[in-house]
């Protein structure tokens, strides 16, 4: 599963400390979120939508609807 | 749970490790000397060594930053965090199973059928708490 995670984060001048710390996780999650080497739970999906303030579709794009 | 909560709490758990410490090192102490064949008072000794060191340490970390305890929640919940932990877990069960099955082999090679019959009971009760935990978490799911 691809993201705009990173994208969004410096678009809007968030340091991976600072997101980590308001989505209370660790820094390393974020960075692997941003890898793409780790997909987070919904909780977390939705927790990081809302920070953004988009939908979870918006941020997150399933593997499927890469190609489409 | 409030940072100030968090953090007292944390520092009560420190304080009676170190008590807890305190009262095994006194007691092994006093014991070991009065029952010089019996090393299991040596041995709590060490133990309640190893709690005061714990604890103290704890408590100096905690003290020169008051932040660490939120840090610590933060790493413990931390669902990757988790997620990992399973997967060595997992990993670790499998590898434990193997090397049980190895020293089983060496004992029967060796002729040693006690060691041979223990090993194989904690082979036993490994796959089968495996299994009950398996059924009861499929249920709880």
């Amino acid at each position: 599963m691809k993201n705009k995670l990173e994208e969004l984060r410096k678009q809007r001048g968030i340091r991976q400390e600072e997101l980590a710390e308001k989505l209370e996780v660790s820094r390393q999650t974020i960075g692997s979120l941003e890898n793409g080497r780790y997909n987070p739970s919904i909780i977390l999906a939705i927790k990081i939508a809302r920070f953004f303030d988009l939908s979870v579709e918006e941020i997150f794009i399933y593997g499927e609807d890469i190609d489409v | 749970m409030s940072k100030k909560a968090l953090f007292k709490k944390t520092e009560r758990v420190y304080m009676i490790l170190t008590s807890l410490g305190l009262l095994l090192n006194g007691s092994g102490s006093l014991w070991s000397g009065l029952n010089e064949i019996n090393h299991i008072f040596e041995f709590l000794s060490g133990i309640g060594c190893a709690m005061i060191f714990i604890g103290v340490i704890g408590i100096f970390r905690l003290r020169k930053n008051p932040n660490i305890t939120k840090q610590q929640e933060i790493e413990e919940s931390d669902e990757r965090n988790i997620r990992i932990r399973e997967k060595s877990a997992y990993s670790t069960f499998f590898i434990t199973l193997l090397m049980l099955t190895v020293a089983v082999i060496v004992c029967v090679i060796l002729g040693n059928i006690i060691a041979c019959i223990i090993i194989n009971i904690f082979m036993a009760v490994h796959v089968l708490s495996y299994l009950i935990l398996l059924h009861f978490n499929n249920n709880k799911m």
